[in-house]
C-alpha cells in the first residue's frame, strides 16, 4: 500500500477510515515510518493502540516561537484540559489520560520490538547461509591481520638485506 | 527511572551473537559499538570476499555481498549506536603499557581504552579470558 500526498484534503483510504498525511512535515514522515501503512490506516490497530473506536489521523502543524502547536480539532479537549504525551526523541503523541498514553507508549514499544527482531533474524540467516556464524574473534584477527599487507617495497628491501 | 545499561557489541557477536543480542534487544537495553569494531568487521568481511572471489564460490560471493552491504542498515535497525571516542597520546602511552605487560590483543586494548574513554564497561563478545584481562564486564555469546 501506498500512501498519496494530499496537500488539505483527508485521504480516503479503502476501510472508509480517512487519514491526513503531509510528507513534507518531519514528525508526520517519522510517524509514518514507524508504523506500517496497515497498522496506521486499518481501524483495528487504531483502536487497539488507543483503546477507543476511532479512526487514526497525521496532521501537519507549525510549532510556535514557544514551541506550541495547536490541537486538532477532532480531539475533544477544552482549554485547560490535562493532557498526557508519549514522546520519543523525534516525535511526541498527546492523549487526553494516562491510560491511552500507556497503551499507545505499549503498543509502539511492542511494534519497535518485533521489528528489531526481524531485522536480528534475516541478519541471523545471511550469516548461517554464508557460513559465518562461527566466526570467532581469533579468526576474524587473523582475517584482520591477513588483509594488512607489508608494501611490495619494503619486502624487497628485506630480501636485499639478507643477501 | 534506572539508567539502562549500555552494552558494546564486539565483531564476533555479529557474526556469533545473535541469540544474546535477541535477549538484549527483548530488555530493550542500549546497544552501542566502537568504531574500531566496525573496521575489524568489514576488514573481516573484504577477507572472506576475497577468498570467495579467488576460489570462484560465485553464490558464496553473493551472500558475502550481501551481507557487506546489509550492515550499516542492521545497526540503524537495532538502533545500534557507533561511538567513536577520541584517542590520545596520553592512550597510546597506555596501551604500550598494557601491551608491554603482554597477552593483550592490540586491536581489543585499543577497543577498551576507547570504551572506557565514554564511561563504557560492558562488551559481548565470544573472548572472555582476553576481554577480563583487560578488565571489562564481559557478556559471553555461549
Amino acid at each position: 500500500m501506498t500512501y498519496t500526498r494530499i496537500q488539505d484534503e483527508p485521504l480516503k483510504v479503502p476501510d472508509g477510515s480517512r487519514t491526513h498525511l503531509r510528507e513534507s512535515t518531519p514528525d508526520a514522515k517519522s510517524l509514518a515510518q514507524r508504523w506500517e501503512p496497515q497498522q496506521l490506516l486499518n481501524p483495528t490497530t487504531a483502536r487497539s493502540a488507543v483503546g477507543h473506536g476511532v479512526s487514526v489521523t497525521v496532521l501537519e502543524r507549525k510549532v510556535d516561537g514557544k514551541r506550541r502547536v495547536t490541537l486538532p480539532s477532532i480531539l475533544g479537549l477544552k482549554e485547560g484540559s490535562k493532557v498526557v504525551m508519549v514522546a520519543s526523541p523525534d516525535s511526541a503523541i498527546i492523549a487526553p489520560d494516562r491510560r491511552i498514553a500507556e497503551n499507545l507508549a505499549k503498543a509502539l514499544h511492542k511494534l519497535e520490538m518485533s521489528r528489531k527482531l526481524v531485522a536480528l533474524k534475516e541478519w541471523e540467516k545471511m550469516i548461517a547461509e554464508a557460513g559465518l556464524s562461527g566466526l570467532t574473534s581469533e579468526s576474524v584477527d587473523r582475517a584482520v591481520a591477513g588483509r594488512i599487507q607489508r608494501p611490495k617495497y619494503l619486502n624487497a628491501q628485506e630480501a636485499r638485506d639478507s643477501d | 527511572m534506572p539508567k539502562k545499561q549500555e552494552i558494546v557489541i564486539d565483531t564476533s557477536a555479529f557474526f556469533a551473537g545473535t541469540k544474546k543480542l535477541r535477549s538484549y534487544i527483548g530488555r530493550a537495553s542500549k546497544l552501542s559499538t566502537i568504531d574500531l569494531v566496525i573496521f575489524e568487521f568489514t576488514k573481516a568481511m573484504e577477507t572472506e570476499i576475497a577468498r570467495a572471489e579467488g576460489s570462484g564460490r560465485t553464490r558464496r560471493l553473493e551472500l558475502l555481498r550481501g551481507l557487506r552491504d546489509r550492515f550499516p542498515g542492521l545497526l540503524q535497525d537495532l538502533e545500534i549506536e557507533v561511538r567513536s571516542p577520541e584517542f590520545s597520546s596520553a592512550d597510546v602511552g597506555r596501551l604500550y603499557s598494557m601491551l608491554s605487560d603482554g597477552g593483550c590483543d592490540s586491536g581489543d586494548t585499543m577497543i577498551w581504552l576507547k570504551m572506557q574513554r565514554v564511561g563504557l564497561h560492558t562488551i559481548l563478545t565470544d573472548n572472555v579470558s582476553n576481554w577480563e584481562r583487560l578488565g571489562a564486564k564481559v557478556v559471553d555469546l555461549g
